[in-house]
């Protein structure tokens, strides 16, 4: 396969081209006779892009030598390097034994008694509010009012558009009611809670372009036996 | 010299392992082999200890297939009692003989000698002896996985006590050919059994692992494959009176009122072969789980009793339009979901009933009802949102594997994307991702009490996980290739994975180590499934080929006759397992008749049984138009559902 294979470009109708050749009779020796006709060509253009990338790699290698010729040093060692690259194997037995060994002493755990679904700490699970960047808007934003609350800072800008709402949520506030949830608001409230830990998040409102209403919010007190959800504003 | 000689070689990495520097450099100089930079053989101890034993025979090649051609002759010639036991040596020999001939680069040699020989060895070698094949130089030796897994591990070979001796016999008379021994030595573990030689079926019966037959030793844990002691549950208003289980507390047995079969039959007793119920921990049952434990039984002593001379009905759903893209599907246990997933990394989940799948309220509903209600269950769905079918995005590969909890609140799926995702029915998104295996997962199963679930992948590991654990709790190494397929035992203890490697294992759940290794199939095991009773576990391979194995002694029970062409995909047990249901991709269902094949009195050598005991195993065999098999299930009243998709094509 080391001859670049020109001869495919011009590749009259009836004759298969010597590479394409040699690429059947591989198939064949590894025992593949039930092949469709383009898995050919496919396995041609992989195997010239293969060896072509391995070639330059190891002109590259041959150079830094400062040597005149590619060598077979060259042409192994860039070989090795790609095929760490695309293909990696599965940890040898031996490895996977002694990760066996010293994971298997602890015991099972026990099983704590709860309510509702079992699941990891929440941070490994997809259990959090889902984000959305709404576009930004041209109307005029409107200057919010909030009750003073410890836990909330809210900035008001009165720049002009080319903002988009972010929305950050103070975070430790997810909610396990018993089973996630996904929501959906239909009204662009905003609530707001806080949890025992007091955070400062920083909220930028801009109006969006449908709000019928200046946008509401409401904050509720700290809960420390309960944790809430709040709401994400989709527009619909 | 462009090639160096093996012995020397092999010398210089024994000596660089002992760090004997100036030594090195010196027989470097003598034998000229070159500058520090040049290769040397990277080979594990065990190559390197046969090569420097063997290495006066290295010269000379027409050796090997003499010694080789007369250790056939002389298996041949021996009496039937030991020959069969002999010719599982050969396979073995083979190979090392043919990695041997390759390590001292006569190449032209063991080309030759694998076309000679090669052909002869069993059928089920012939695959990996194609992949050997691909072997042509030494180099090769080390990336080549299954001339890897010969090379540094040795092939377990069963002799009886006589044919031992006469081997030993024959290969004393062999002194001026040390090229067997040398592999034997090496590379072959015999072990010795006291009593007769086999016969050429029970030979066949347990070869075909990747290295051989399981050692003895290997299988002589107990296993305690009994079933653990059902809780007790009150069933109220059920038309028949009420069933107390056996109680969790073994001190008097409840008198029984009115058993509908033997079901409810439980022994007083406790069994000696089952695990205490505390073995591993297992998750109580809320008193939701219990009505529904309630309803589970109630509809179980409603079942329809099956044998050999009332099959079951089967209900066949057929997935119109997706004959190359469903991969996987499954049925929940009260039989009125059906889950399916695609390679195009979707997964759906259908309805088989008319009550159609809701959705949760949104969290400012959720605020508003009364969750002291008797039906918040309900009211906690929204009613609007409904559908007949969902769909659950989320993995970005083909979805190998799906399978539902036995509560039926949360769906698991496998895909080739390397992770494991946890899906909440109720919600109808994805919870949480399992990644630990960093490459494909064939399969995922979720424990028969729930919490647990197990996976296994390319990397050739199964994994033990809990929901609440992002990280596996138990690892179990040992197969030698993929792990296919895996199922838990009935009492949660165990586990089983069947592999490419032509074994199936079982494990404990509690220590991770293997308990059983089984041998015999002929080709990767695609299925699993456990008993009823929990004792015997049967497997489906990808030629077709069934095995029922015993767990107490980790034997068959029973090879089943060939009778499917295709890969066996399903296998399911009738719920009160008197028959064996297996679907494969040759679109047909056979049913077998399970007590049958497990019935242990001695078969009566009379004349007038003219069918021999093999053929009356197979019950039924019911053929589609050409939908292959993709799942099996039995309801709780034992009717079977099989899905299938429809190949249009011809």
């Amino acid at each position: 396969m080391s001859e670049k294979d020109k001869s495919k470009s011009g590749g009259q109708a009836k004759h298969i081209p010597k590479d394409a050749q040699v690429i059947m009779s591989i198939m064949k020796e590894v025992g593949i006779t039930d092949y469709e006709p383009r898995v050919v060509n496919q396995l041609l253009e992989f195997t010239y892009r293969y060896v072509t990338s391995v070639l330059d790699d190891a002109r590259i290698f041959a150079n830094h030598a400062k040597k005149k010729t590619i060598d077979l040093d060259d042409v192994r060692l860039s070989a090795q390097m790609q095929l760490d690259k695309s293909f990696t194997n599965p940890p040898p037995r031996e490895v996977l034994l002694e990760i066996a060994r010293v994971k298997n002493v602890n015991p099972l755990p026990l099983i704590k008694p709860h309510c509702g679904l079992r699941l990891p700490p929440d941070r490994y699970c997809l259990s959090s509010c889902n984000y959305k960047l709404k576009p930004a808007t041209k109307k005029v934003i409107t200057k919010t009012t909030i009750t003073p609350s410890p836990s909330i800072k809210t900035v008001t800008t009165s720049k002009a558009p080319q903002q988009t709402v972010v929305m950050k949520r103070p975070p430790g506030a997810i909610v396990n009611v018993g089973t996630p949830k996904t929501s959906l608001g239909t009204k662009p409230v905003l609530k707001f809670s806080s949890s025992s830990k007091v955070v400062k998040p920083a909220v930028r409102v801009t109006a969006g372009p449908s709000s019928q209403a200046p946008i509401k919010m409401e904050t509720d007190e700290p809960m420390s036996h309960k944790r809430k959800r709040e709401d994400d504003d989709y527009d619909l | 010299m462009s090639e160096k000689s093996t012995p020397l070689l092999a010398v210089l990495q024994l000596l660089r392992k002992y760090n004997l520097k100036s030594t090195e450099d010196i027989l470097r100089k003598e034998a000229s082999l070159g500058d520090v930079e040049c290769e040397s053989l990277d080979l594990p101890e065990v190559e390197l200890a046969s090569i420097l034993t063997a290495h006066h025979t290295e010269s000379d090649p027409f050796t090997y297939e003499l010694a080789y051609d007369g250790l056939k002759k002389f298996i041949e010639n021996s009496l039937d009692l030991y020959k069969y036991e002999l010719s599982t040596l050969l396979y073995p020999v083979f190979v090392h003989m043919y990695l041997l001939l390759i390590l001292y680069d006569h190449v032209e040699h063991a080309v030759s000698f694998l076309e000679k020989f090669g052909i002869e060895q069993e059928d089920y070698y012939q695959e990996d002896l194609k992949k050997l094949s691909i072997v042509k130089h030494k180099d090769q030796i080390k990336g080549n996985e299954l001339a890897e897994i010969y090379s540094t591990n040795k092939f377990t070979v069963q002799l009886s006590r006589d044919a031992s001796s006469q081997l030993k016999r024959y290969l004393h008379e062999q002194k001026n050919s040390s090229v067997i021994i040398n592999i034997i030595n090496n590379h072959i573990q015999i072990e010795v059994h006291d009593g007769p030689g086999r016969t050429q079926a029970q030979v066949r019966a347990t070869a075909g692992g990747v290295l051989g037959e399981p050692m003895k030793s290997e299988n002589r844990t107990k296993v305690y494959y009994g079933l653990l002691k059902e809780p007790d549950i009150q069933v109220l208003p059920a038309p028949v009176e009420d069933e107390e289980e056996v109680e969790e507390t073994p001190d008097k047995p409840k008198k029984k009122k009115a058993k509908k079969d033997n079901l409810f039959m439980k022994k007083p007793k406790s069994d000696p072969n089952a695990p205490p119920n505390d073995r591993i921990p297992l998750p109580d049952l809320k008193e939701i789980d219990k009505v529904e434990k309630g309803k589970a039984l109630r509809e179980a002593s409603k079942r329809v009793q099956l044998g050999p001379d009332s099959l079951p009905s089967i209900c066949f759903y057929t997935l119109l339009n997706s004959g190359h893209t469903a991969i996987s599907c499954d049925i929940c246990d009260d039989s009125t979901l059906l889950a399916v997933g695609f390679n195009n990394s979707n997964i759906k989940v259908w309805t088989l009933t008319p009550i159609k799948l809701r959705g949760m309220k949104s969290a400012e509903k959720l605020q508003d009802i009364d969750r002291e209600a008797g039906d918040v269950l309900v009211r906690m769905m929204e009613e609007k949102d409904r559908d007949t079918c969902r769909n659950l995005f989320g993995h970005s590969g083909p979805v190998y594997k799906v399978a539902f909890d036995p509560f039926k609140t949360m769906l698991l799926s496998c895909s080739e994307d390397t992770t494991v995702r946890l899906w909440s029915l109720q919600c109808w998104t994805c919870l949480v991702v399992y990644r630990g295996h960093v490459w494909p997962v064939w399969d995922v199963r979720w424990s028969p009490h729930g919490h647990y679930f197990a996976s296994s992948g390319h990397d050739r590991t199964a994994r033990l996980w809990a929901t609440d654990h992002h990280l596996p709790l138990r690892i179990f190494i040992g197969h030698y290739s993929d792990v296919d397929c895996i199922q838990f035992h009935p009492n949660s203890n165990y586990i089983a994975t069947g592999s490419s490697d032509r074994t199936v294992r079982l494990w404990d759940c509690l220590t991770g180590s293997q308990v059983r290794i089984m041998t015999g199939h002929k080709s990767t095991i695609f299925t699993l499934a456990f008993s009823v009773c929990g004792r015997w576990i049967a497997s489906g391979g990808s030629g077709g080929d069934m095995m029922v194995w015993d767990l107490s002694t980790g034997g068959p029970a029973a090879s089943l006759p060939p009778a499917h062409t295709a890969p066996i995909h399903a296998l399911a047990f009738s719920r009160d397992g008197t028959v064996l249901s297996s679907g494969s991709l040759d679109c047909t269902i056979k049913l077998w008749d399970f007590t049958a094949i497990t019935d242990e009195s001695p078969i009566e050598e009379t004349l007038n049984n003219l069918i021999p005991k093999e053929d009356k195993y197979l019950l039924q065999s019911f053929a589609t138009k050409s939908s292959p098999v993709k799942g099996l299930h039995f309801t709780r009243r034992n009717l079977l559902l099989a899905v299938g998709t429809y190949e249009s094509s011809a």
